[in-house]
């Protein structure tokens, strides 16, 4: 029968799987990102097994703060509960002074299994496992992708507007102007756009120049460079 | 030792293995990327899942 014949084997003895588990875990705890690839098998096992670790950190930080040990000890005994199964005097520090304390609010679920699909080779099925806290902050996972959407818009207007202001102040540039209002309408093709009509902006301004040389010689040179920094340019 | 009594058909053996069937694997289309990836997987074109980059796919 298999009653409580829990986890998985790993195909090695209980030696051999023990010190297996104990090198995915220091890896994990002492790499900078926090984060390994290994097989599905061997991150679901490494998952109870590193959570448990973690936990006993948080639990002995917590206590140390509440004032349990006298003159601002440490919680020995815990750290040499984790040295038993951590054999890196490294990474027992590191789960101590550093992540228990950035997990210290998190209620078991520090880790993080993401799938990649299977390895050429031997097929084996192979996964991330990574600590959440020290995950980089991203915007648009899952619960916020409709706003990074309707972000894209509102960043590139503002400059659009600035542009079609200041534009329109300049007096070569009346023809112009209702070039630089469509592009406002249009905002994600701007950076392209604007860079035409900064060109159409050189055009216009050495022909004007031609005909009144006072009052158009210098949006000529700001223009010529190309400049895709527009809010500057029209100042003439 | 035991031996079987009767003769095994053809037919006894094909009529159990119509059970035996291959399932194509669930592939879904890659929310960030639109090419085709393994479902509760990493996209391995564009390295998201779940709106999230994970991967650094070159
Ligand atoms: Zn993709």
């Amino acid at each position: 029968m298999r009653h409580l014949k829990k986890g998985r084997k790993l195909k090695r003895t209980w030696s051999h799987r023990k010190s297996l588990l104990s090198n995915l875990a220091t890896s994990l705890i002492i790499q900078d990102e926090k984060r390994i690839k290994t097989t599905l098998a061997k991150a679901k096992e490494l998952r109870p097994f590193i959570e448990g670790l973690i936990t006993k950190a948080k639990n002995a930080v917590i206590r140390e703060r509440n004032g349990e040990f006298a003159n601002g000890h440490v919680d020995v005994h815990q750290r040499r509960e984790v040295a038993k199964v951590i054999r890196s005097k490294e990474a027992v520090q590191e789960l101590f002074d550093t992540i228990a304390l950035t997990v210290l609010e998190r209620n078991g679920g520090y880790t993080r299994i993401i799938k990649l699909g299977q390895r050429r080779g031997d097929g084996a099925e192979e996964a991330i496992i990574q600590l959440v806290d020290f995950a980089p902050k991203q915007d648009g996972a899952t619960s916020t992708r409709r706003k990074t959407k309707s972000a894209k818009a509102p960043k590139a207007a503002p400059v659009v507007a600035a542009v079609t202001e200041t534009v329109a102040d300049a007096p070569v540039v009346e023809e112009i102007k209702d070039v630089v209002t469509e592009i406002a309408e249009a905002p994600e093709t701007v950076a392209d756009a604007v860079e035409e009509t900064v060109a159409d902006v050189a055009v216009a301004a050495e022909e004007a120049s031609d005909a009144a040389p006072e009052s158009a010689a210098e949006p000529e040179a700001p223009a010529a460079e190309g400049t895709t920094n527009e809010g500057e340019e029209p100042k003439a | 030792m035991p031996n079987p009594k009767r003769r095994h058909s053809k037919q006894r053996t094909a009529k159990r293995r119509t059970h035996y069937k291959a399932f194509p694997s669930s592939v879904a289309s890659c929310p960030n990327c639109n090419s085709p990836k393994l479902t509760h997987a990493a996209c391995p074109e564009c390295g998201y899942y779940n709106g999230r980059r994970v991967l650094n796919v070159a």
